[in-house]
């Protein structure tokens, strides 16, 4: 069994690991929030943009709840999403825009669930092992 | 000479190595597109050095200036130099299960 150790940092009591998005131009990695409570990863559109895509590669659109309203996103199968030490090829991102500055999208539970996770943040500090098939 | 192509003014010039303190430093609460970047530890977030390649008060402006100077540059980074303004990024995403299964799938 494959175990990586990854470190984050802890900013707004939110943990931020390092995710890279690889698209069809190039990888742009940023800085996500690790979210368990987030069923789907997200990505803000400068960065989905930046690695060579666009809302017409999509293969679905979403509709977000925020603030101030209802807006539109779009769901995309990116060609590599990596994050905690692990790759995961074709990889369904919501892009959206947060709207908030210093991250650049959430890891949530469709990439999580593929691994088990300890935290360790007095370490600041996760072991992540992929679940066996 | 003659004058400037549009890329060429767009486009700064690549900075020096410098750590993630002297970015900050030099860019306060503005994101930047760095590239040849060194972490303090592997897979860590923090960064040891890197070399800017662009910079702005947008998440669109530092990508705008790697698009019209750096396209060598295949991985590069995007950083916020500032705190994060929420505490509370989370969107409600609103699927129906056929569009859960969709996301499930492809996952």
């Amino acid at each position: 069994m494959t175990q990586h150790e990854t470190y984050f940092v802890i900013d707004r009591d939110l943990i931020i690991v390092k995710a890279t998005v690889t698209g069809p131009r190039r990888s742009v990695t940023g800085r996500f929030v690790l979210d368990t409570g987030s069923a789907i990863t997200t990505v803000v559109p400068e960065l989905a943009d930046s690695t060579g895509y666009s809302a017409r590669d999509g293969f679905i659109r979403t509709r977000v709840h925020t603030a101030i309203g209802s807006e539109e996103g779009y769901g995309l199968c990116v060609a590599e999403l990596k994050a905690l030490g692990f790759a995961m090829p074709s990889f369904a991102v919501n892009v959206f825009d947060l709207g908030h500055d210093g991250i650049d999208g959430l890891l949530g539970m469709n990439f999580l669930s593929s691994y088990n996770v300890e935290l360790r943040p007095a370490e600041l500090r996760l072991l992540v092992s992929k679940i066996e098939p | 000479m003659g004058p400037m192509s549009a890329a060429e003014k767009l486009a700064p010039a690549i900075s020096e190595p410098l750590t993630w303190a002297e970015i900050c430093a030099r860019y306060p609460d503005e994101w930047v597109c760095l590239v040849e970047i060194e972490h303090e530890v592997p897979n860590g977030v923090a960064i040891r050095s890197a070399r800017v390649v662009g910079h702005g008060k947008t998440r669109r402006a530092p990508f705008d200036q790697v698009d019209a100077g750096w396209e060598q540059y295949k991985l590069i980074g995007h950083y916020f130099t500032g705190r994060i303004t929420t505490s509370s990024p989370r969107p409600q995403v609103i699927l129906d299960d056929a569009a859960r299964d969709l996301f499930r799938h492809r996952s």
